[in-house]
């Protein structure tokens, strides 16, 4: 044992000082080794976490997410989202689940805090924090075995919370937070090593979890079938002697049925289906994330054949480098296993300083994936150094160590050797097989041009995405949103118009341009159901509520018909009082078209009437250009009506150059009234690049695996390219010698490895229509003919980088007298 | 009569030296060398190794270019040419015959007998290439094996077959480093006879060799030490 050791630790030390004399070999390898492993662990651990590992809470197989959806007459379904009675039905009405966690989230402000924050406040029944086993820093969670519709107000902060609003106050338990006009007294404050579900979007953080019953679910929609919230998420602990499918088929024609009951009033659902979807919590909430991480798997793996090649390059010129050493320790008596023991230790040592650095890598990747694509990935949390990511580590090392041992291994000519030494050197000289020379070229090219091109693709249509014009004007402006405080009083009631009064004191701010009671064109739109009161044909347009300078001020343009008055306008608080059916409503080119018949002109809407639900009838007196949303590539159907005069949404346009800071807005919201609080304050410019965010992350992502892509393709085609050049020096002498100008020379070694090129792309074409025929459902929607100029492009760069790797290692031979090529063979 | 005996001049170097620089090094390589060939000439320079042998012949290749004096090959200056002319004459003015061969062992004897025609300035048609090779092969008895790849060959018949390679594009001269050095005694005494038998029949030829005995086989043999010319006795008798 002894022995094994002591002759090991000789390998090291011999490997070690053989590399000490090759620094830019060891550089090369370390470099393109460690950035690769590094990204690959990075991703591994990622695709890991996402699709393998349990979800970290007890019993989470048999945790599931309930959802509930709707199908329309002609079988199209709704997003799988709840209506607040048929979830409270569902849960007073099963047997199947032994703990039910219902969720509803919400943005408040927290009115009892000096700064006033907005928070991210969910609503969770009792059995919320046993189900996931929130570990406590401080205090209690809510207790399990209190009724569903207990109301005891009472708060548990997050530990990011509880440090950020609240200083650490060590005796935070006890006092109360307030929100709007509800006091919940703190129990508890959630761990630090909790891990929140991504239930209702990845990379979501709850900042204080409240009593479910004080959920702001309004009266009326809590007995309304028909109006789903996005907002109540519900999940469940299933019996172990249940399936999936099983609590599907026993929970779904209860809940129809009764749903049917609730919604027979409203011919609107004439023909309508609702079903219980029961799936795996975990599957739930990578849901369509799969694919992603996928992609990426498949691009990192793409990286590491181009390095592998290319590290493989470098040992095959190193083993030539070698050739005399390995010679000379052969004559002296060395064994083909004790020369293998060396190409270990030399390689063993090498991967051993990637693998350290590489894990340094992948630790900055986790830290700029959590912080970057949480919400593009959900997990992202969970994503660390783990034993999965150390063992794979080991894994992925030990098998390059292995492999390029036993590459350079294959690669001594044994034969050779012992020629080495009874020959002159001349002619035997370690010559690389023009077949391996050639297979790395021709692999290098294949793999380069597929990761090209399947990035470039994808980077270009993100950027398409982002580059898009809205069609609106949404430079210079902010988008302000008000919430109360607390109940008005009578007084306030009975006062001045709040909305009008606060619009004034903002015009007056002078770097105010101008401001209108609407909310901003990307603030998005709700879905309302409006029927068409001549032909009972119902749809779903996005509905926003907008003043009469909201279209002039975003210039959208009107293509028919008017904009609205001020005398549009309503004056009432809630309902539109005694004008029930004489509103007025615009409705976009979109909606417009499935209106009109083929053929008429858009004018034909105007007139036309809809039915809003209880809300009245509108008159169309206006038609508008649609406007895209940033990241989507349709623009759906869509209608306006007018804001009431007490509308605290607001759109504030500045003039040019200017900013408006929140204490700005606060200060004069408060001289006009203190029932308000500001919300929320963002530039549009802002929304604009939030809603941009996945096609981002994605042209992040893309471009820069490109960009690695065609590096480490130039590194390893000059590699393998000026090695052959090196190899072929005493030919491109002897040829300049018998008068071959350069560019001869150089016509030459382009001619001579351009088959390879050739048939490198021919494979790359092949894999490429391939992969489109394999996964052509997915691909659908960005293969097209625009994709020819760019697959173009991408052959011209790999060939442009191959024509470089031929030329550039020439310049030493051809730029210089012919003897410089031929010294030494002599 | 002087027009006539500068026509007759193959080679004319006068006062050329090379010099080395390696970082903080000078190495005089060459110094003031003087040499004239005429057509019709066999010469052998030999001397001791690091004499400048070598150094010698890479110049009146235009392998390399001398730090400084001028070079005349039949009448023209190629003392300062860029690196493409120096190949243009390289291959029309010079054949090379190099000690390990180096033929190309991707080339069948033909193609590498007809590479310098293939880089010639007026590219001869393939009907020309075809007789021009196998009459230079003829020249050194090897038209036999035309198809064969080099390292299906002996080391004598390829040293011939680089012989026929430098003979066919008609050079002024023939260059030739150390022809037996890679050689059995055989093989090289068969290379020295086919070199004497071209010098028989009016080519001119410069050889480098350590080999006393071969040296000998030239007309005219200069030494070289330190590189300068020790003796060049049978230059005066050419004069």
């Amino acid at each position: 044992m002894n022995l094994f050791f002591s002759s090991l630790s000789y390998s090291v030390k011999q490997a070690y000082k053989s590399l000490q004399q090759t620094p830019s070999f060891v550089f090369s390898v370390i470099t393109t080794m460690s950035i690769t492993l590094g990204a690959l662990l990075c991703v591994l651990t990622l695709a890991y976490v996402m699709l393998f590992k349990p979800l970290p809470y007890p019993d989470a197989e048999h945790l599931v997410k309930v959802d509930h959806i709707m199908t329309k007459k002609d079988g199209s379904r709704t997003d799988p989202l709840f209506s607040y009675p048929s979830m409270m039905y569902l849960v007073n009405n099963q047997t199947l689940f032994s703990d039910i966690a219902l969720s509803s989230y919400d943005k408040q402000i927290l009115t009892s805090h000096t700064s006033q924050p907005t928070m991210l406040t969910t609503y969770v029944t009792p059995a919320w924090f046993e189900l996931f086993q929130v570990p406590m820093e401080l205090g209690r969670a809510f207790a399990k075995d209190v009724d569903i519709k207990n109301d005891v107000p009472e708060a548990v902060l997050s530990f990011d919370t509880w440090q950020q609003a609240f200083n650490n106050d060590e005796n935070i338990i006890g006092k109360t937070v307030r929100f709007r006009d509800v006091s919940f007294k703190v129990i508890g404050v959630s761990a630090q090593s909790f891990i929140e579900p991504q239930l209702i979007k990845a990379g979501y953080k709850s900042q204080v979890w409240l009593t479910w019953d004080f959920n702001r679910t309004s009266a009326r929609a809590r007995k309304d079938w028909g109006s789903i919230n996005e907002n109540l998420i519900f999940v469940a602990k299933l019996d172990k002697n249940n399936s999936t499918a099983q609590a599907e088929q026993q929970l779904s024609p209860s809940v129809n049925a009764k749903w049917q009951e609730g919604v027979a009033s409203d011919a609107f659902y004439d023909g309508w289906r609702v079903d219980i979807q029961v799936s795996q919590l975990k599957s739930a909430i990578l849901s369509n994330h799969q694919q992603s991480v996928l992609l990426l798997l498949a691009g990192v793996f793409g990286l590491v054949l181009i390095a592998c090649s290319n590290i493989a390059n470098l040992f095959i010129a190193r083993m030539a480098q070698l050739q005399k050493t390995l010679a000379i320790s052969a004559a002296v008596g060395a064994k083909k296993s004790q020369l293998f023991k060396l190409l270990l230790a030399e390689s063993s040592l090498l991967m051993f300083a990637s693998l350290m650095i590489a894990l340094i890598f992948a630790s900055v990747g986790f830290v700029v994936l959590q912080q970057n694509l949480a919400q593009v990935f959900p997990r992202v949390d969970e994503v660390v150094l783990s034993t999965f990511t150390l063992s794979s580590a080991i894994l992925f090392a030990t098998m390059f160590t292995l492999f390029f041992a036993l590459l350079g291994n294959k690669m001594i000519n044994y034969r050779a050797i012992s020629q080495h030494l009874h020959g002159s050197g001349k002619g035997v000289d370690m010559q690389i097989s023009k077949k391996v020379r050639y297979s790395l070229i021709v692999s290098q090219v294949a793999i380069a041009s597929v990761l090209v091109f399947g990035n470039l693709s994808l980077f270009t249509e993100a950027l398409k995405v982002i580059n898009e014009p809205v069609g609106v004007n949404t430079a210079n402006f902010v988008d302000i949103d008000f919430s109360t405080k607390r109940r008005p009083t009578q007084e306030e009631i009975d006062g001045p118009v709040l909305g009008t009064a606060i619009k004034n004191s903002l015009l007056a701010l002078p770097q105010v341009a101008a401001v209108s009671n609407s909310q901003s064109p990307l603030s998005g739109f709700y879905e309302m159901a409006l029927t068409n009161v001549a032909t009972n044909e119902h749809m779903l347009p996005g509905v926003k509520w907008i003043d009469e300078s909201y279209f002039q001020l975003i210039e959208q343009p009107l293509l028919a018909g008017d904009y609205f008055t001020v005398s549009d306008i309503r004056e009432g608080f809630t309902g539109p009082e005694g004008k029930i059916d004489n509103m007025v409503m615009i409705i976009n080119d979109t909606l417009a078209k499935k209106v009109v018949p083929q053929g008429a002109s858009l004018d034909y809407a105007l007139g036309k009437k809809f039915k809003m639900d209880e809300r009245g009838v509108f008159t169309v007196i206006g038609i508008v250009k649609g406007m895209k949303m940033p990241g989507v590539s349709n623009i759906p159907v869509r209608a306006y009506v007018p804001s009431s005069v007490h509308s605290i949404s607001m759109t504030v346009k500045l003039k040019p150059n200017q900013t408006l800071s929140r204490e700005q807005v606060i200060t004069a919201v408060n001289e006009v009234t203190s029932l308000f609080a500001l919300f929320s304050m963002k530039d549009v410019a802002e929304i604009h690049q939030q809603l941009l965010f996945s096609e981002r992350a994605t042209a992040i992502t893309t471009g820069t695996l490109a960009l690695l892509t065609i590096l480490l393709a130039a590194l390893g085609l000059y590699g393998i390219l000026s090695y052959s050049t090196q190899m072929r020096r005493y030919e491109i002498g002897t040829r300049l010698a018998l008068g071959a100008k350069r560019r001869d020379i150089v016509n030459l070694i382009v001619f001579d490895n351009l088959i390879a090129v050739i048939i490198g792309i021919i494979i790359s074409i092949v894999i490429l229509i391939g992969l489109m025929m394999a996964f052509n459902e997915q691909l659908e929607s960005i293969i097209n003919v625009s994709l020819l100029p760019l697959f173009l492009l991408t052959l011209l760069l790999i060939s442009g980088i191959a024509f470089n790797a031929c030329y550039l290692p020439l310049r030493t031979y051809i730029n210089k007298p012919a003897l410089y090529s031929l010294r030494g063979s002599e | 009569m002087n027009q006539n005996k500068n026509n007759n001049i193959a080679i004319k170097m006068s006062n050329i030296s090379k010099i080395f620089e390696t970082q903080a090094l000078e190495t005089h390589a060459l110094t003031d060398i003087n040499l004239t060939i005429n057509k019709g000439d066999y010469i052998s320079i030999s001397g001791p190794s690091g004499c400048g042998k070598s150094t010698l012949l890479s110049l009146l290749g235009l392998l390399d270019m001398p730090t400084s004096g001028t070079y005349f090959i039949e009448g023209e200056d190629v003392s300062q040419l860029s690196l493409d002319q120096a190949a243009e004459t390289r291959n029309s003015k010079i054949g090379f015959i190099f000690q390990s061969f180096n033929l190309i062992d991707e080339l069948s004897v033909f193609d590498n007998v007809a590479l310098p025609l293939r880089y010639h300035r007026n590219k001869p048609n393939v009907e020309t290439i075809k007789n021009r090779v196998n009459e230079c092969l003829a020249q050194v008895s090897m038209t036999h094996r035309t198809s064969h790849k080099p390292n299906q060959l002996s080391g004598g018949q390829q040293q011939r077959i680089a012989i026929a390679r430098a003979l066919v594009t008609n050079p002024a001269i023939l260059l030739v480093d150390e022809p037996t050095g890679n050689l059995d005694s055989k093989s090289g005494d068969q290379v020295m006879d086919v070199l004497a038998q071209l010098n028989e029949n009016g080519t001119t030829i410069c050889m480098v060799t350590h080999d006393p005995r071969y040296a000998d086989m030239a007309k005219i043999q200069l030494k070289l030490l330190d590189g300068a010319i020790l003796t060049v006795p049978s230059l005066q008798i050419a004069n």
